[in-house]
């Protein structure tokens, strides 16, 4: 049993309590288990926990004393200590100031509203600079957003990872920015069953006039999940193209011989190997099963033919 | 209260001493200060292990322990000082507040909610909007964020690589983390991908450089390879399938110029100064895209593709 992130988030708690409820005498403890998130229990257990901090030499006069009169609310007495909260973590920071400076950068946002200025007011108390976010827009982008904010089905152009153009119908459910891309998660009518689009990729798209009821994709995951119909694939590559590691997902990878490493990679799309293959080079090899041993020869070779090389 | 107080209690006490004294405590005044309530185990082994998990706890917190040397300078003494534990009131409105609450449930960090910079800030805690962008996390980003905000140097391992860097900055480009400054060791600006650093970073102490003013992070990251400093520059000429167009120039970036519109594609140009690095990120596009000039690059295209297909 490790029993430290469990204690650690009750004493973060304790210290954004105490200050809280000094701030703000006589609020009744329903309103302070809303504000902190807790059950009425929890917070019955956290101010009693309050009650058993002292100071030496621990006499009557010593603890922090917190007072749950019921109908006139809770009080904080003799915790000075702790009236104003602790600084922020550098991670909190980091997380606060980023957020914040994301939001702004989201095309269409408002440039000097309160978020602004919160985020000018935070840079100075923390001393810190806020972190530099641009997020992409994408032509679509205003488009598709309009479209899940009123419930509008919509017919796009899409030209999906291996170049095939397909017009569609969708409803779509949300909109989001994940890792550098934005993505319209949607229920497609062409495919039946609720797909996740990359804006950038999509290049036209037209109103129908039709709303649409909510659209749950909560099924979806995001970028990319391996399903039951994907073929997992072995491929050596060198250790020089660790690069892949990094940027695709793996379900496992392990050292190959001669600082080689053997990575199992889950392919829904044959295309999508070739691709990959290519940009790593001659020295990866495809290990099996037996129908991909040999996919970047062949692709290789119909790229040649666009050369007059085949 | 004879009962000995858990683990929770006791940090919260040992805080609230560290906070409320003048001078530097040592680990047996803490102790011996702390015995009426019986804090900390009766074994001195014991109670030291105790003890260091709980300091430990603390900075995990934020919680800024200062220590200095007492006496003859041959103990270390433990305080917390008011003015560095404190939150500086930044004096936010209420809108100002609120903005920061759906800001914060708007844009995720990682698996991190945070929750705790809201309520430390006045906020209430609980989700009112779906999220709306996602920012992946990367293990060394608080301590560079540190210490660029204390000015301090920061040393850490990129890519096998060790590197010492005054970080003026930290910026997001394309989904990715980067941290930029000055590499003391190269005496150049540099930006670094921050998952691809190490999370064992050192920082140095406060205040040993000055950041530029108005520095913008962002101006000095290349994430195109191929745009990246090269000895030459060469002008490449691409044709692109019309399907594969937005994609393509979207990676390509402002610099590709469309030099000829047709029904089946276009040909851009874009100067590059690292062809080789063009060339593989071309290959991904597979035969959707034709380097067509100048002549040693598409001869360089055609070796390429011929060695891959010799593997088999």
């Amino acid at each position: 049993m490790s029993p430290r992130p469990a204690a650690e988030d009750e004493i973060r708690r304790i210290l954004a309590m105490i200050p809280w409820i000094i701030a703000n005498p006589g609020r009744p403890r329903s309103e302070i288990a809303a504000r902190f998130g807790l059950t009425d229990h929890e917070t019955e257990h956290a101010l009693a926990r309050i009650n058993i901090v002292g100071t030496p030499p621990f006499g009557p006069g010593d603890y922090v004393t917190a007072i749950d009169d019921g109908e006139d609310g809770v009080e904080i007495l003799l915790g000075d200590a702790f009236r104003r909260p602790l600084r922020l973590h550098p991670a909190e920071a980091l997380h606060v100031l980023a957020a914040g400076r994301a939001l702004l950068a989201v095309p269409g946002a408002q440039s000097d509203g309160p978020l602004a200025s919160a985020l000018e007011k935070l840079e100075q108390a923390l001393g810190a600079p806020a972190p530099d976010v641009a997020i992409d827009d994408e032509v679509a982008l205003t488009d598709v957003r309009l479209a899940v904010r009123d419930g509008e089905r919509i017919e796009i152009d899409y030209v999906a990872g291996d170049g095939e153009a397909t017009t569609r119908t969708v409803d779509p459910a949300r909109v989001f920015y994940r890792d550098g891309e934005w993505y319209l998660a949607a229920f497609c009518h062409r495919a039946g069953d609720d797909r996740m689009f990359r804006v950038d990729r999509i290049t036209a798209v037209r109103a129908t006039g039709e709303r649409v009821e909510a659209v749950d994709v909560s099924a979806l995951d995001v970028p990319f999940r391996p399903g039951p119909d994907t073929e997992r694939v072995t491929v050596r590559i060198p250790t020089k193209a660790y690069w892949v590691v990094e940027s695709v997902p793996t379900e496992s990878v392990t050292d190959g011989p001669d600082g080689t490493l053997d990575l199992v990679l889950s392919v829904a799309d044959g295309s999508w190997l070739e691709r990959l293959l290519l940009r790593i080079g001659p020295e990866a090899t495809v290990l099996g099963p037996d129908e991909w041993i040999g996919c970047a020869s062949r692709a290789a070779a119909r790229v040649l033919e666009r050369y007059g090389q085949g | 209260m004879a009962d000995r107080p858990d683990r929770v209690e006791r940090v919260l006490d040992l805080l609230m001493m560290l906070l409320e004294t003048r001078v530097a405590l040592t680990r047996e005044e803490i102790f011996e200060r702390l015995r009426p309530i019986h804090a900390y185990p009766e074994s001195a082994d014991a109670a030291r292990r105790a003890f260091e998990r709980d300091k430990e706890t603390l900075r995990d917190l934020g919680v800024p322990i200062h220590t200095e040397p007492v006496g003859d300078g041959s103990l270390t003494g433990y305080r917390v000082k008011p003015s560095e534990y404190y939150l500086p009131d930044p004096g936010l409105d209420e809108s100002e507040t609120i903005a920061l609450r759906v800001a914060l449930n708007a844009v995720t960090l990682g698996d991190s909610a945070g929750t705790g910079a809201l309520l430390k800030l006045g906020s209430e805690a609980g989700s009112i909007i779906t999220p709306l962008a996602a920012l992946v996390d990367a293990p060394a980003l608080p301590e560079l964020f540190e210490a660029v905000r204390i000015r301090a140097v920061a040393g850490f391992v990129h890519r096998g690589t060790v590197r010492r860097l005054e970080p003026y900055g930290i910026a997001v480009r394309r989904g990715h983390w980067y941290v930029v400054g000055r590499d003391l060791d190269r005496e150049a600006m540099r930006a670094f991908r921050v998952d691809r650093i190490d999370d064992d970073v050192t920082v140095g102490p406060a205040g040993t450089f000055e950041r530029p003013v108005d520095f913008v992070a962002g101006d000095h990251i290349e994430d195109r390879a191929w745009m990246l400093d090269g000895r030459f520059e060469v002008t490449v000429r691409i044709r692109i399938d019309t399907p594969s167009v937005p994609v393509v120039l979207g990676d390509l970036g402002d610099d590709a110029v469309v030099v000829e519109e047709g029904e089946t594609g276009i040909e851009v140009e874009v100067t590059v100064t690292r062809p080789g690095a063009l060339r593989n990120h071309l290959l991904g596009y597979l035969d959707a895209v034709e380097i067509l000039g100048p002549p040693e690059e598409r001869d360089a295209m055609v070796a390429a593709l011929r060695v891959i297909e010799a593997t088999a």
